[in-house]
């Protein structure tokens, strides 16, 4: 996921070609997109709601969104926060939805670190759990602004313009978002809720 | 000497998002504090192991089904033209029907409204007539006892 997100300025400018040329009917600039771009959507969305059958279908709707919309795209905007500024709206809808049954159970949110090197499966699945006790423990801007930084190790003004903030506010976030869990952090087992 | 957490910790939160190492400076100011040396060890190599560590990545299922998006995306923006074309046709056939059947708000005639008048007259005069031949027979009905009571104040000393 990590490299995969525009990180950089010449990512972003790829991504703008990219889909200037999509927006033109060019479907191999579609597959180039997502090739780019899918894995840093699915981790998005797999940290806010876990290994859930719905993560599939969020991404789904993302992209189809992405489809539906492409024709509209402005290449003045950074294509990849333009593409999570939709997958944001769309776990959000996800969350109004389906609200009353979504509350956090500590007993199966619970995250089960293993420093054994055979359970890659146990260890992608604490990353997952430890991002949405973040979720849940943050307020969501906060939360999404560490989200970006750390696992999309995105620059703060591709923050910025997901979140549709200026940057000093960014920074207020990520400082607000470190200090609290620097004072509550645990590792996932210890974490009590 | 107390620490001032409050300054300290936004110029490492800031020196962090910058992607630099902090300051030594800073970072010795920091190991003086518990709340500050917590928030550095936490931060300082960009965040707890659980947070930094890689997700999954999308299936191939799901990869497959998103390329054949953009299908699915013309195929739905291929049935909004046609409903579209389908929803202005019934508009535009209802509204000729309407024209064609002059449906409007109903307005009496000139001829009509006279006749209406008339016939409303009639029944008006009619009902004043009664009511005029009532009230006479109420007071010739009247008229005896009245006559006896004027004559009781006649004859009284």
């Amino acid at each position: 996921m990590k490299s995969r997100t525009p990180a950089h300025t010449d990512s972003e400018e790829d991504d703008r070609y990219l889909a200037l040329l999509w927006k033109r009917g060019d479907r191999k600039a579609y597959e180039a997109l997502v090739q780019r771009h899918l894995d840093g959507i699915h981790c998005y969305i797999t940290s806010r709601i876990g290994h859930h059958s719905d993560v599939d279908d969020v991404c789904q709707e993302v992209f189809l969104d992405v489809c539906l919309k492409i024709k509209n795209y402005d290449p003045a905007y950074a294509f990849g926060a333009w593409l999570f500024t939709i997958a944001r709206r769309k776990v959000a809808d996800r969350f109004r939805r389906l609200k009353p049954s979504e509350e956090f159970i500590p007993e199966i949110h619970d995250g089960s670190v293993t420093e054994h090197p055979s359970s890659t499966l146990e260890e992608k699945d604490s990353a997952s759990h430890a991002w949405q006790q973040v979720f849940y423990l943050l307020p969501e801007n906060q939360a999404t602004a560490l989200w970006l930084k750390v696992q999309g190790e995105m620059p703060l003004q591709a923050i910025a313009d997901i979140m549709g903030q200026s940057l000093g506010n960014v920074k207020v976030l990520l400082f607000r978002a470190r200090k609290s869990l620097a004072e509550i952090w645990k590792t996932p087992t210890q974490l009590e809720l | 000497m107390k620490c001032d957490c409050e300054t300290l910790q936004p110029a490492l939160s800031d020196a962090l998002d910058d992607g630099n190492k902090p300051d030594p400076g800073l970072i010795a100011r920091a190991r003086e504090c518990e709340d500050c040396t917590r928030f550095l060890e936490l931060w300082m190599h960009g965040g707890p192991e659980e947070l930094t560590a890689p997700h999954a990545p999308a299936g191939i299922a799901l990869r497959k089904k998103i390329l054949d998006l953009p299908e699915q995306a013309a195929g739905k923006r291929g049935r909004i033209v046609p409903f579209l074309i389908q929803a202005a046709a019934v508009i535009l056939f209802f509204a000729g029907v309407v024209r064609m059947l002059d449906i409007g708000p109903v307005t009496a005639k000139p001829e009509n409204s006279s006749l209406v008048e008339k016939i409303l007259r009639k029944s008006v005069e009619k009902e004043i007539e009664a009511i005029e031949s009532d009230v006479d027979n109420g007071l010739a009905s009247l008229g005896s006892p009245l006559l006896a009571l004027r004559e009781s104040f006649r004859t009284a000393p």
